[in-house]
């Protein structure tokens, strides 16, 4: 087990693709360890691929992308602003706004820190915002994009964790919310220190109807997709399906900036974005293989049962390793890594995979917005010209609504399963 | 130009064109494929939902078409260099070692799949043959997709490796690290 964790350690140091060093660290696992049974490999790997659930991947990736590439995000701000815009540190407020809603379209937490930035970062400078605070404020508002249901990540733990999607999606609801009001307040107390201004927002009936009218489209998006999976009317694939559906008649009919020739395009990426994740499931399947043969995960049961931890305190102890793995891998290596670790041990001590779920998607998305990986500060800091640290530095502040949640929804496990026990049974 | 600086500068534009055209023709197959199974699954939805019927074999189906795009798009990330990787500590690296190192995991990445695609043949010729009792083909016609996979990315590696040992010839001739 030593050689698996060594090689597989040193392999990821050396910038080997975390899929590859997976499968590289297994193989000499079993050239070293059980040499029998190297020929099983590639069904192992194979079985990884060979999921149903996971056709809802791209069909996720590509309904963010059409729904974007239609003309979303400033529709989406636009219908903000009227909530919000007038009070202090409106653009601001506009920003955590908007990032929550995009949560509900796209399920990625990296194109909403590009899309919402693209707009959003420059116009909160030419306001006088500090450049740093703008930036930091769209990277750390971006992580609800995965936390908020549909999360593409959740679709992965799902598969990982044989749980329901559409659980994982309501289990992850309240959390998302809640860190979506904690930044709003954050915002709403410096802005009153650091007096931010007000914006001058047109609030006459054409205007709101105009506003209302493009914006509702958007809104209706998360219902369809979460509501079809949570009544269990549709599976993930099929809800999925249907939302990309709605994305493109909504990107070609009523935002009209969606063109067929761009679709190819759109395809393209969102199937190569699927593989990457893919390939790192199939060749998980080899490692969960290991640790299974090597009772890894009886073996940390014994230890939290060793050290009498409680059910909480083995979670808060979890919640530091998650945050420690978020500063160097990225969520979807890192679902894979940790779910089959601690899953089962957490389970023994009587914690839901759903409250799990949401903890981890929870925990992880604070590493999108911390050095040296965190992919949405690298997103913002392109957009807004300021360095990784300086961004962050702008983030930090917010943060700490992520780690609030997550700290509640650890201790209380009701956030997590009142809904989905309540809505689904 | 010095004659090698000038004959590594041919192979590498040989070996990118190789690499160009067969990395196009697989994005043409993945986007292709994927349209394919988004449409599959939007028919199969409104069969079973406004018709109340089904297509037999069409999630199957769905299910292998998929399979196939993991396969072959895990090796069109080889080539386009666009796997999730931990690059905190590599980026502190010079140039030129960082040229080093990814012709090392190259090499790591081609061995594996070396063994993979050994290994899977056997795999398939022994379990490959029983057939889909759904759509009613032989599990190999779907299982070949690990080969098939195996093998391009083993080509992208060599061509990857090619490509960067041309340019440490480049960048030596011109006195750069």
């Amino acid at each position: 087990m030593t050689l698996l964790i060594l090689s597989l350690l040193i392999l990821m140091v050396m910038g080997l693709p975390i899929a590859y060093s997976m499968g590289a660290s297994g193989l000499l696992y079993f050239l070293v360890h059980q040499p029998a049974l190297i020929s099983v490999l590639p069904a192992r790997v194979f079985a990884g691929m060979d999921s149903s659930v996971m056709i809802s991947l791209p069909l996720f990736i590509i309904m963010g992308h059409l729904m974007n590439h239609g003309g979303l995000t400033s529709r989406l701000i636009d219908f903000c602003m009227m909530f919000v815009g007038r009070l202090r540190g409106g653009l601001g407020m506009v920003s955590v706004m908007a990032s929550m809603i995009f949560g509900g379209i796209s399920g990625s937490s990296v194109s909403d820190a590009a899309s919402i930035g693209q707009v959003m970062i420059p116009a909160m400078r030419n306001k006088g915002y500090p450049p740093q605070m703008a930036a930091g404020l769209v990277a750390a508002s971006s992580t609800m994009g995965m936390i908020i249901p549909p999360s593409i990540p959740m679709v992965i733990y799902a598969f990982v964790a044989s749980e329901s999607v559409g659980k994982l999606f309501l289990g992850s609801l309240i959390a998302g919310t809640m860190v979506g009001v904690f930044m709003m307040m954050i915002t709403l107390f410096l802005a009153h220190k650091n007096n931010y201004p007000c914006e001058d927002v047109d609030l006459s009936l054409k205007e709101i109807k105009r506003c209302s009218l493009e914006g509702i489209p958007a809104l209706i998006m998360p219902l369809i997709v979460v509501g079809s999976v949570v009544s269990g009317i549709t599976t993930a694939t099929e809800s999925a399906a249907a939302g990309t559906v709605y994305a493109l008649l909504v990107g070609m009919f009523v935002y009209k900036g969606l063109k067929l020739r761009d679709l190819p395009g759109l395809f393209k990426d969102a199937i190569l974005s699927s593989a990457n994740v893919m390939i790192i499931i199939a060749f998980c399947g080899i490692f969960t293989w290991i640790l299974a043969l090597e009772h890894i995960t009886e073996a940390v049961g014994l230890l939290f049962a060793q050290m009498q931890f409680s059910s909480v305190v083995a979670l808060l102890v979890v919640d530091v390793i998650i945050l420690a793995i978020g500063f160097f891998v990225d969520v979807s290596p890192a679902i894979l890594l940790l779910t089959p670790i601690f899953l089962p041990a957490l389970k023994l001590l009587g914690v839901s995979p759903i409250q799990f779920g949401s903890v981890l998607i929870t925990g992880l998305a604070v590493g999108l917005v911390t050095p040296p990986v965190g992919m949405c500060l690298n997103v913002c800091s392109a957009i807004s010209g300021k360095s990784i640290i300086d961004v962050f530095r702008g983030a930090a502040p917010f943060l700490v609504a992520n780690l609030l949640v997550l700290l509640l929804i650890s201790v209380f496990p009701a956030l997590s399963t009142w809904l989905p026990s309540v809505l689904m049974g | 130009m010095t004659q090698s600086a000038h004959s590594s500068g041919t192979a590498k534009n040989l070996v990118w064109r190789l690499e160009t055209l067969v990395t196009r023709l697989l994005e043409g197959l993945l986007t292709a494929t994927f349209m394919a199974i988004f449409v599959l699954v939007v028919v199969l939805v409104v069969l079973r939902y406004v018709f109340n019927t089904t297509i037999v074999g069409g999630n199957e189906v769905t299910v292998m078409l998929f399979i196939f795009t993991t396969a072959l798009g895990a090796a069109v990330d080889v080539a386009r260099g666009k796997h999730i990787i931990v690059d905190t500590f590599v980026n502190l690296l010079s140039a030129g070692a960082r040229r080093w190192l990814d012709v090392v995991n190259l090499a790591i990445i081609g061995t594996l799949n070396a063994f993979l695609l050994n290994y899977s043949i056997d795999w398939i010729s022994a379990v490959g043959g029983s057939e889909n009792p759904v759509v009613h083909i032989p599990e190999g016609a779907v299982q070949v997709a690990m080969p098939i996979g195996c093998a391009l990315t083993i080509l992208f590696c060599a061509t990857r490796i090619v490509s960067l040992l041309a340019d440490k010839s480049a960048a030596a001739e011109q006195g750069q690290p």
